[in-house]
C-alpha cells in the first residue's frame, strides 16, 4: 500500500493531520501545474484551493486503485479547464509566468523564456501533455487518465507537441 | 415592447411549459388508444361521421385537460419565477400585458383544438375511406350534433372547430379569472381540472344510477349548460337546437367571451387598487 | 532516427523553475479544509437499509390518518362495487397511495430544498431513493390488504381471472412509481404530478365510457406480465443509478 492510500484512509477516518500532510505533499506541484497550463499566479492560488476542497468532498467516493496522484491532477486539470471556459479567455503561458519571470535571476532567464515561448506556440492540449510529462514526470497512461482521454490520444498529443517544437527549433536555426 | 413582440414573448412563455408536454404526451396516447380500441365497421361517409362525433364524444376531455394545464400558469408564471417586481415596472401597464395574455390564450386554444382534430383525422383516415368532404350531412348524421342537414361535412367540421375553439376559450378565460383568486398554479389545476372531471364523473353516475329521480333534473341542467356541456357540444344537440340555432350559439359565445375578457381586465384593475390601498 | 533536436528539446523541457509558493496560503487552506473533512460512514448496504426503514416509518408517522382513510375508502369501494366493474375499480384505485405520497414528495421538493438536503449527512439522491422504495412498498402493502379483503368478501377464487386482475392493478402502480422517480429527478414540480393525476382520472373515465376499457381487459395477461416485468427492470435500473449518482458532477469522479 503506498503512502497516499494510507493518508487517504486516515482522512476518511477523520484524521486532520493526515489531511494536512496530503496538502503539504501536493500543494506545490498542483499549484505549479495550474500556473503552467495558463492560470495567472493569483488565480492559480484560488484554483488550487478549489482543487483541494473538491478532492476532500469527493474522497468518500474515490475508488482506491493506487492512482491518487493522477486523480488529483485530473481534478486540477478539470477545474482549470472549467475556469478557463468561464473566464472566456485563456491566459497565455507567457502572461501566466510574467509575474514570476520578473523575479528570475541571471542565467535562468534565457532558458525559462525559451521554454515559455516554445510551449506558448503549441495548442493547449499538447502543451498540457508535455508539461505533465516533462515537468511532472507522468507516464503516457497517467497523462491519459489525468486528461480523461485514451492512451493513443495522450501519446499522440505528446508526439505532435514534440514534433512541432522540433520544427520551431529548426526554423529558429535557419 | 410592441403588441406583437409581447404576444410572441407570452406565446413563448406558454409553450415552454414542460407540464403541457407531459399532458400532451399522455393525452395523445389515450386519445389514440380510445379511437382505435374498437372501431365501428366501415360504412359510407363513416370517416366524416366519426370525425364530426369524436370531439363531442371524448375529444373535449383532452382539450380541457390541455387548457387547464396551459392556463393554470399563465398568471402565476411571473410570481412563481420571481419576476413580479419586474412586471410592476412594465411601462405600458399590466392591463396591456393581460390583454396580450388573453389573446395568447385564444391562439393556444385554437392550436390545441387543431392538434386533436389532426390526430383524429390521422386515426380515422387509417380506418375509413376519406371521400365525401362536400357531401351533405344528412347522408350520415352524427348522434351528437344537430345542425342544418343540408350543410356539407366541410361546413360542419369548420363550424365544430370554431365552436370548440370558442368554448375552450371561454373555459380558459374562466380559469384565468380563477387565478386572480388562487395564487398557486398547482391549486388552479386541481380546482379547475378537478371540477371539470367531477362534472364528467357526476354525469356518468347520474345517467347510471339516479337519472330517473326527480331531484336529478337540476344538477343535470347545470351539467348540461355548464363548462362540461358547453365543451361537450350540448349547445348543439337536438334538445337545444329547438331553442337556439347553430349561428346564434356563436353569437352567444362571442358575448360571453367579451364579458369574461372585460371581467378579467376589471379584476386586474381592482386588484391593483386593492394592492395600492385605494 | 533520433535528431539532434530531440535531446535539446527534452533538456529544455526538463528545465523547471517553481514559482514561489506562499506558505501562509497552505496554512489557511488546511484550516479551511477542516470544515470539509469526510464524516465516516457505514457500509452502503447498511445506510440503504437504515434510510429505507426510516422513510417507511416516517410515512406511517406523518400520514397515518390519510393511510387509514385511504384504506377504509378502498375497502368500502371493494365492498360495494358492481361485479361487472371489479377490474376497473381495482385498476383505478390501486395507484392512489402513490398519487398521494407523490404529491407530498414533490410538494416539499423545491430546488431550495434540494440545496439544503445536499448539505445533510446523506445525499439528496440517497434520500430520494429510500423515499421512493418506501412509497412503493406502502402502495404494494395497501394493495395486498385490499386484495385479501376482496378474496374474503367476494369469495373470489384464486383463478386466472383473479390473477389477471391482480396483474392489471399492478400495472399502474409500477408505471406511476417509475413516473414519480423520473419526475422527482428531472422536474421536481408538483404541477407535473397533478397533471399526471388529472390525466389518470380521464383515463378511468375513458375506460368506463368507451370501448377502451373492454379492449384493455381483453389483452392477453401475458402482455401485462411482460410489460410489468420490463417496467420493474427499468425501475430497478433507474433506482440503482440513482443510488450511485455522486454528489459532485464536475467530471472528477
Amino acid at each position: 500500500m503506498n503512502e497516499d492510500s494510507v493518508l487517504v484512509r486516515a482522512i476518511l477516518q477523520g484524521d486532520e493531520e493526515a489531511m494536512e500532510q496530503l496538502v503539504y505533499r501536493y500543494y506545490d506541484e498542483i499549484f505549479y501545474y495550474i500556473n503552467q497550463i495558463g492560470a495567472p499566479y493569483e488565480e492559480a492560488k484560488d484554483i488550487t484551493q478549489e482543487v483541494f476542497i473538491s478532492m476532500l468532498k469527493a474522497l468518500p467516493k474515490y475508488k482506491e486503485q493506487g492512482h491518487f496522484k493522477a486523480w488529483i491532477y485530473r481534478i486540477a486539470y478539470n477545474k482549470s479547464m472549467n475556469h478557463f471556459r468561464q473566464s472566456k479567455y485563456v491566459t497565455t503561458l507567457s502572461e501566466a509566468h510574467e509575474e514570476v519571470a520578473e523575479d528570475d535571476i541571471g542565467g535562468t532567464v534565457e532558458n525559462q523564456s525559451l521554454v515559455k515561448e516554445l510551449l506558448d506556440s503549441l495548442p493547449q492540449k499538447q502543451s498540457s501533455a508535455l508539461i505533465l510529462k516533462y515537468f511532472h514526470g507522468f507516464t503516457a497512461s497517467e497523462i491519459a487518465k489525468v486528461m480523461g482521454v485514451s492512451l493513443p490520444t495522450a501519446k499522440s498529443r505528446i508526439f505532435q507537441g514534440l514534433k512541432k517544437l522540433k520544427k520551431r527549433l529548426k526554423e529558429d536555426e535557419n | 415592447m410592441g403588441f406583437y413582440k409581447l404576444l410572441f414573448v407570452e406565446g413563448k412563455k406558454l409553450i415552454f411549459q414542460r407540464d403541457i408536454y407531459i399532458a400532451l404526451f399522455i393525452c395523445t396516447v389515450l386519445f389514440w388508444l380510445a379511437i382505435n380500441s374498437n372501431p365501428e365497421p366501415s360504412s359510407p361517409f363513416q370517416f366524416w361521421k366519426s370525425l364530426a362525433s369524436v370531439m363531442p364524444w371524448i375529444g373535449y376531455w383532452f382539450v380541457s385537460v390541455l387548457i387547464v394545464v396551459g392556463v393554470a400558469r399563465c398568471l402565476p408564471f411571473e410570481r412563481e419565477q420571481g419576476m413580479e417586481e419586474l412586471i410592476h415596472t412594465y411601462k405600458k401597464g399590466r392591463l396591456h400585458l393581460l390583454v396580450v395574455k388573453q389573446v395568447t390564450l385564444l391562439i393556444y386554444c385554437a392550436l390545441v383544438v387543431f392538434y386533436f382534430y389532426l390526430l383524429a383525422i390521422a386515426a380515422y383516415a387509417m380506418q375509413y375511406d376519406t371521400g365525401g368532404l362536400f357531401a351533405q350531412v344528412r347522408m350520415a348524421e352524427s348522434p351528437y350534433v344537430s345542425v342544418n342537414p343540408s350543410w356539407t361535412f366541410a361546413q360542419l367540421l369548420l363550424y365544430e372547430y370554431g365552436y370548440l375553439v370558442l368554448a375552450a376559450y371561454i373555459f380558459a378565460l374562466s380559469i384565468l379569472f380563477l387565478s386572480f383568486i388562487i395564487k398557486r398554479s398547482v391549486f388552479i389545476i386541481m380546482i379547475a381540472g378537478g371540477s371539470f372531471a367531477a362534472g364528467e364523473i357526476f354525469y356518468f353516475f347520474l345517467l347510471r344510477y339516479i337519472g330517473t329521480m326527480e331531484i336529478s333534473k337540476y344538477p343535470y341542467f347545470i351539467n348540461r349548460y355548464g363548462f362540461n356541456g358547453m365543451l361537450g357540444f350540448n349547445y348543439l344537440d337536438s334538445l337545444t337546437a329547438d331553442y337556439i340555432s347553430a349561428i346564434q350559439v356563436y353569437g352567444l359565445f362571442a358575448v360571453i367571451i367579451v364579458l369574461l375578457f372585460l371581467l378579467n381586465l376589471a379584476a386586474k384593475r381592482w386588484m391593483r387598487h386593492v394592492a395600492l390601498g385605494d | 532516427m533520433k535528431s539532434k533536436h530531440d535531446d535539446e528539446i527534452k533538456a529544455l523541457l526538463m528545465y523547471k523553475q517553481i514559482p514561489p509558493v506562499d506558505e501562509e496560503e497552505k496554512r489557511e487552506l488546511v484550516h479551511k479544509l477542516k470544515a470539509y473533512m469526510p464524516v465516516s460512514q457505514a457500509a452502503p448496504s447498511k445506510i440503504m437499509q437504515q434510510l429505507i426503514q426510516k422513510a417507511f416509518t416516517s410515512i406511517y408517522r406523518d400520514h397515518k390518518i390519510e393511510l387509514f382513510v385511504l384504506l377504509t375508502f378502498l375497502l368500502l369501494a371493494y365492498s360495494f362495487m358492481p361485479a361487472s366493474d371489479v377490474w376497473i375499480v381495482i385498476m383505478s384505485t390501486s395507484p392512489i397511495p402513490i398519487f398521494l405520497a407523490g404529491w407530498h414528495l414533490l410538494n416539499g421538493q423545491s430546488n431550495d430544498m434540494v440545496e439544503l438536503e445536499l448539505t445533510y449527512k446523506y445525499t439528496f439522491h440517497q434520500v430520494l431513493f429510500s423515499k421512493i422504495i418506501a412509497i412503493v412498498a406502502w402502495n404494494l402493502g395497501i394493495y395486498s390488504v385490499a386484495l385479501l379483503y376482496l378474496l374474503g368478501i367476494k369469495n373470489m377464487d384464486i383463478s386466472l381471472y383473479f390473477f389477471h386482475i391482480v396483474i392489471l392493478g399492478l400495472t399502474p402502480i409500477i408505471t406511476f412509481s417509475l413516473a414519480l422517480l423520473l419526475l422527482s429527478i428531472k422536474y421536481r414540480r408538483e404541477t407535473s404530478w397533478t397533471v399526471v393525476i388529472l390525466t389518470w382520472i380521464f383515463f378511468v373515465l375513458l375506460s368506463l365510457q368507451t370501448p377502451l376499457g373492454t379492449f384493455l381487459i381483453e389483452v392477453n395477461v401475458l402482455f401485462y406480465v411482460l410489460l410489468n416485468g420490463s417496467l420493474v427492470l427499468f425501475l430497478l435500473h433507474r433506482l440503482q443509478h440513482l443510488w450511485r449518482t455522486e454528489r459532485l458532477s464536475d467530471g472528477i469522479l
